[in-house]
């Protein structure tokens, strides 16, 4: 009899308590290895005759449960979002067809974070540090050289011919600065450019036109040509309005300058920037006026356009050096010294990709994917 | 008469371009007034993108992109016509956003064209496919979304709040869409759906572009990281050759006719580079001559 | 000076050292930087929009006012601002009937309305078979006096409908406002038709272009007259006919190849050079190594 009793009470307990243990026991922790943080990995037991799961979640902070989704049965290891450093519940309810409760419960509060550091980038961060060590270094070195050898671009040694064949014809020299903002770093390379090209012009007396198609373009653009008319000590010859903004639509600036080409006919155009679809009708008109066209620019769609309707282009790198081979700082030369031997180490390191992938070694490759 | 050939030939050297613009003008006025009718052959690059598609599970949730304004519409409108007409006829839900404000005219019209048609006039705007409109922001707009939807398109196009539509419940980022197609003229663009978005959360994307950027894209597609390019008018054509190949579609399309008006301009192009070779060889014999 | 010299070369400095690691730290406050910062810089971009604005409307309007050579043209750039400012924040239109009972006379409610949305009267039918609080007729009209003659054709059936205006913000995508009609009557056949200009300059640069002066010439020739024709369906019609061991020369074939292989690894080796260029100008300038760009020698 008491024996009897002692299982009858031992069995009620197990049958009030086995269900808060939960056949679900949903367990909640951040996901290893990610380097952002904010996800966390969900695992719940399934429930006998549960019809679907219905998974809530909240932090700590907030009072209601958010519903997430519904799944229609426990995948393993499921992936949720989360505000990293905000403890987060979740909750999984087991649904029977009948839409009622089978069974809920309720995680240990998990809390993400984010690496300091993100390991997935560190190939790119250590080729970073590599790659800007070589051009310090030889930025460095290059005081101490006696000159930098740099192999003749032609487009850049007609910037000054150019703008001489203006000043002679007594005509205009136009100059765009590409369609972008400052954003783009070939807009900065194309306004550099400018400032050298304002310094001939102030030289030669040639006068000079600006359309730009950005506002902070137009300032910044403003402000080089201005300090270079001053260093070249001709301020009397600078005109605010020679910078002037037209608008930020791509073929509503094609075609207001266009109309500046077949109605001013200058005598050389520059086109040195980010340029898009518009390239094209720029550089035929140009053409079709007799100009004489110089063209740079980082887009590699638009460069066989210039290439075909331009007297001269600066090709990718090209322009980018274009700033150094006009200045002739030391520094400037210095720098791309060092971005020429950075250029031959991808070179080598393309060929030894080709020749281990051929041989079906992928480890290098695999490097590369870290 | 040979000395006279040779000066005419000579001349062609100088040809005033106005006249080669009239011929252009004839050649592909010409196709459109009297079809030619040629057959599309679908190439690798839009047969990828469209068996992407085509091979989503029938309850995926796609996002389409659009970033292109009317001056590429002609090439890239059709395109979207196509793709829309196959989500919505494989029954996928379609969320619609844009980078671009000209995109946002772009998509209206899109959904305006393919919703007329009888098969999807029961979908239902907030259910079956929303128009979140356009944000400004470019890239930050991609990169935003990854983590949260709410938090950038507070509101859609109608300026119903996004809590408020049903479609919008089970999608918190863009994580959870099952595919991406962005329509692309430039920037932002395809390249920044493919660095922030796909790429990290590893969505499938695949894209519709104007032909000049397919050569910037082609990187992506090689290794793997896009599923495919329709590149241009000939790339929508061979989209809608394919719509009809497998039964989703059944008339000749936009960009198909007009394909025949760039077949002619080709071909006259190709004329006129062979005539431009033929006059610089005659003024160059000429040249050696004396 | 300092704040004209080291002032912006300090601010250049730290941002652009702080962007440039922030890209590697994935930890508060690293992680959403760059995010706000392209959000800062388009703030900043679109206020700056004014300087540019007012700089046009200067040179254009004193162009008209001294009637300069060409002045009509600033005429038109003058008027075509002020009209679209003018439609985008004053006068919207897009004004729409919203319909909160058929009435007793549905088949005439079902044909007006077919009449105005261009749709099918079925359609019509089962689109208003449930209105629930309010249904809106999907026709937006430019005039409230537009919307009234409709409202008072219906509420003269019976049907209870009222005139309703679009949100500001929508009004800007929406057929039937002033801006939508700028968009599609001007804006976009003046876009297409510059952009079909492309065109005719393609025929143009070809002609004088395409020349066979040496062997690269002849190969880019080559390759371009492949391309031009077997990327359209002329091509695969010009050589269908092949045999199966003659495909290799069918002209999509051969273009597609020409376009993955070739032209890919050609069009990499120069993005691989502007990515270097990129990285060594933006390295000069976080560096104040290049300083011209803010004015400076």
């Amino acid at each position: 009899m008491k024996r009897n009793g002692f299982f009858l009470i031992l069995g009620m307990m197990i049958g009030t308590v086995a269900p808060l243990l939960g056949a679900l026991d949903p367990v909640a922790v951040p996901k290893e290895g990610d380097p952002e943080g904010r996800v966390v990995v969900l695992n719940a037991n399934p429930v006998d005759q549960a019809f679907r799961y219905d998974i809530f979640q909240k932090s700590e902070e907030e009072q209601d449960w958010n519903f997430i989704i519904s799944y229609a049965h426990l995948d393993k290891d499921m992936h949720f979002d989360i505000d990293n450093g905000v403890p987060t519940r979740f909750k999984v309810a087991a649904i029977d067809k009948d839409l009622n409760v089978l069974e809920e419960a309720v995680t240990e509060p998990v809390i993400t974070e984010a690496m300091w550091f993100n390991t997935k980038r560190i190939v790119r961060f250590i080729t970073m540090i590599l790659f800007s060590g070589i051009i310090l270094y030889y930025i460095r070195k290059a005081r101490q050289m006696k000159e930098i050898y740099l192999r003749p671009i032609a487009g850049l040694k007609a910037f000054e011919e150019a703008v001489g064949r203006a000043t002679e014809m007594g005509k205009s020299v136009l100059y765009v600065p590409g369609i972008m903002d400052l954003d783009q770093v070939e807009t900065i390379s194309g306004v550099i450019i400018l400032g050298h090209v304002a310094k001939m012009t102030a030289r030669y007396e040639a006068s000079l036109n600006v359309p730009v198609s950005r506002s902070l373009v137009m300032e910044a653009s403003r402000e080089i040509v201005h300090e270079s008319y001053l260093s070249e000590g001709r301020p009397d010859l600078f005109n605010p309005d020679m910078v002037h903004y037209y608008t930020d639509d791509q073929f509503a600036f094609a075609a207001a300058v266009d109309g500046i080409m077949l109605r001013e006919k200058p005598a050389a155009v520059f086109l040195q920037g980010k340029f898009y679809a518009e390239s094209l009708i720029l550089a035929e008109t140009g053409n079709s006026i007799g100009a004489i066209q110089i063209a740079g620019t980082g887009s590699p769609s638009q460069i066989p356009f210039f290439v075909t309707a331009c007297d001269y282009t600066l090709i990718g790198e090209e322009f980018f050096a274009a700033s150094a081979y006009l200045g002739k700082d030391p520094k400037l030369l210095g720098s791309i010294k060092g971005q020429d031997i950075i250029k031959g180490a991808i070179m080598i390191t393309i060929l030894l990709g080709v020749i281990f992938e051929s041989l079906g070694f992928t480890f290098f490759k695999d490097i590369f994917n870290l | 008469m040979s000395g006279k050939f040779n000066a005419f030939l000579q001349n062609l050297d100088k040809l005033d371009r106005r006249i080669i613009f009239l011929i252009i003008g004839l050649a592909v006025l010409f196709p459109l007034l009297v079809p030619l009718n040629l057959p599309v052959e679908p190439t690798g690059l839009t047969r990828d993108a469209f068996e992407t598609i085509h091979n989503l599970p029938d309850d995926a949730t796609v996002l389409i992109s659009f970033e292109y304004g009317p001056s590429t519409k002609p090439e890239i409108h059709p395109m979207a016509v196509s793709v829309l007409r196959h989500f919505f006829a494989r029954g996928y839900k379609v969320v619609v956003m844009c980078l671009w404000p000209d995109g946002l005219f772009m998509a209206r019209e899109a959904l305006d064209e393919v919703l007329n048609d009888e098969r999807f006039r029961d979908l239902e705007y907030g259910v079956d496919y929303v128009n979140l409109g356009y944000r400004p922001g470019n890239e930050a707009v991609i990169k935003g979304i990854t983590k949260s939807f709410a938090a950038n398109f507070t509101v859609d196009s109608k300026q119903t709040d996004i809590s408020e539509i049903p479609l919008m419940r089970d999608i918190r980022t863009v994580a959870d869409v099952d595919f991406i197609f962005s329509l692309s003229a430039g920037y932002p663009g395809a390249i920044e759906w493919v660095l922030y978005a796909s790429d990290p959360l590893q969505i499938p994307i695949s894209s519709g572009n104007a032909s000049i950027q397919v050569n910037q894209l082609l990187p992506y597609v090689k290794s793997g990281q896009m599923k495919g390019v329709v590149a241009g008018m000939p790339g929508a054509a061979e989209y809608e050759a394919l719509m009809v190949e497998y039964g989703l579609w059944n008339t000749r399309g936009e960009a198909a006719k007009s394909m025949d008006a760039q077949s002619i301009a080709h071909l006259v192009i190709v004329l006129f580079i062979i005539l431009g070779n033929i006059a610089y060889y005659a003024k160059r014999k000429t040249q050696k001559k004396y | 000076m300092f704040l004209k010299r080291q002032v912006p070369l300090a601010i250049v400095f730290i941002v652009g050292v702080i962007m440039l690691l922030s890209w590697f730290i994935p930890h508060e406050p690293f992680a959403n930087l760059e995010i706000h910062a392209t959000q800062w810089f388009d703030i900043i971009a679109s206020f700056a929009m004014i300087l540019g604005a007012l700089n046009l409307l200067k040179l254009q309007g004193r162009k008209v006012i001294r009637r300069q050579k060409g002045w009509f043209y600033s005429l038109a750039a003058v008027l075509g601002f002020f009209l679209t400012l003018t439609f985008g924040f004053f006068f919207k239109g897009g004004y729409y009937l919203e319909v909160k009972d058929v009435g007793p006379n549905a088949p005439y409610f079902n044909q007006r309305v077919s009449e105005v949305t261009h749709t099918e009267i079925d359609a019509v039918e089962r689109a208003f078979s449930k209105i629930g609080k309010g249904k809106p007729i999907n026709c937006n009209f430019y005039t409230h006096g537009g919307a009234l003659k409709l409202y008072n054709e219906l509420s003269s059936k019976g049907a209870v409908v009222e005139i309703k205006q679009l949100p500001w913000g929508s009004h800007l995508q929406e057929r039937g406002t002033f801006y939508s009609w700028i968009f599609y009557s001007i804006f976009t056949p003046l876009t297409s038709t510059m952009f079909a200009l492309l065109a005719f300059f393609v025929a143009s640069a070809s002609y004088r272009a395409f020349k066979i002066r040496n062997l690269e010439a002849t190969i880019l020739l080559a390759a371009g007259i492949i391309i031009m024709i077997g990327r359209v369906p002329l091509g695969a019609y010009l050589t269908g006919w092949l045999p199966s061991w003659l495909q290799w020369l069918h002209l999509p074939r051969l273009q597609e190849w020409i376009y993955q292989y070739p032209n890919a690894a050609g069009a990499r080796a120069i993005m691989i050079g502007i990515g270097l260029g990129i990285v060594g100008t933006s390295l000069r300038v976080i560096l104040g190594i290049e300083k011209s760009f803010m004015g400076e020698k």
